[in-house]
């Protein structure tokens, strides 16, 4: 993404306290998030218009689809997004395909700052 | 200092999205919830600490009538409005820049209501 940009993140997972505190840190670390529950609600932000350079979802969602439905519908729409799945009883399906897949529990910053490396980023120093 | 937190309390991400990201400008912290379970188990954060309860009274499922009452009952520092629609809730948010930790409001809150407008647009032109 071109230097100087703030780096726009859709954070799709339905544990909203795990949701809060992932989506706390990236504005900490100066990043635009979008928070939603559900693979349903990251499809209609994103046909509505709404803007994501990057996707992190959690596999298991509460929603109809599953975060693997989520990043196949993705990349049939953008085939250069990134998107990272993450998930605490990964399956081969899960880790396997075209995403980066981070094992629960995960470390927070240190997958955010995966997240920056991605996006061609520097890795901010965190705002406090 | 710490920045006053919000808790905002919308289920539908094209209305909660524009309005969180208007109040983080106007220096709040902002806490997203998709119903009233998410905002109940936010509430309860030990590190919670809301300030404000921003929740559209006709919500789907229980009411934000119903989880203002619990609120206040439960959480008593936590100050409720209710906000009706769209505009109103946009209208609530401009009252809440007006008195909240920057001195200014980022940008006019009818803006803040003309990208919700095109966002749902979009998604009624899209068919979902």
């Amino acid at each position: 993404m071109p230097l100087g940009e703030t780096p726009r993140i859709l954070v799709v997972e339905d544990e909203v306290l795990l949701r809060c505190l992932v989506a706390d840190e990236l504005r900490e670390f100066g990043c635009d998030v979008t928070e939603v529950g559900c693979a349903e609600d990251a499809l209609a932000y994103l046909e509505a218009g709404g803007q994501a350079d990057l996707v992190f979802s959690d596999v298991r969602l509460s929603g109809r689809a599953s975060g693997v439905e989520l990043a196949r519908e993705l990349r049939r729409i953008d085939g250069g997004l990134p998107i990272f799945l993450t998930s605490a009883t990964a399956t081969s399906e899960d880790a396997n395909g075209d995403w980066r897949f981070v094992p629960k529990p995960y470390n927070i910053p240190h997958v955010i700052r995966m997240m920056l490396d991605v996006l061609g980023v520097q890795p901010l120093e965190r705002r406090a | 200092m710490t920045a006053p937190t919000v808790l905002l309390v919308e289920a539908d991400v094209l209305i909660r999205s524009p309005l969180a990201d208007y109040l983080r400008e106007c220096g709040y912290r902002v806490l997203e919830a998709g119903d009233t379970a998410e905002a109940r188990q936010l509430l309860r954060k030990p590190d919670g600490d809301v300030e404000v309860l921003l929740i559209e009274a006709q919500g789907q499922g229980e009411s934000g009538f119903a989880f203002a009452a619990w609120t206040r009952e439960h959480h008593p520092q936590t100050d409720v409005i209710l906000t009706g629609a769209l505009e109103h809730a946009t209208r609530k948010a401009a009252d809440l820049c007006e008195e909240g930790p920057e001195l200014r409001k980022p940008y006019d809150h009818r803006l803040v209501l003309d990208q919700i407008k095109r966002l749902i647009a979009a998604r009624h032109r899209r068919g979902r």
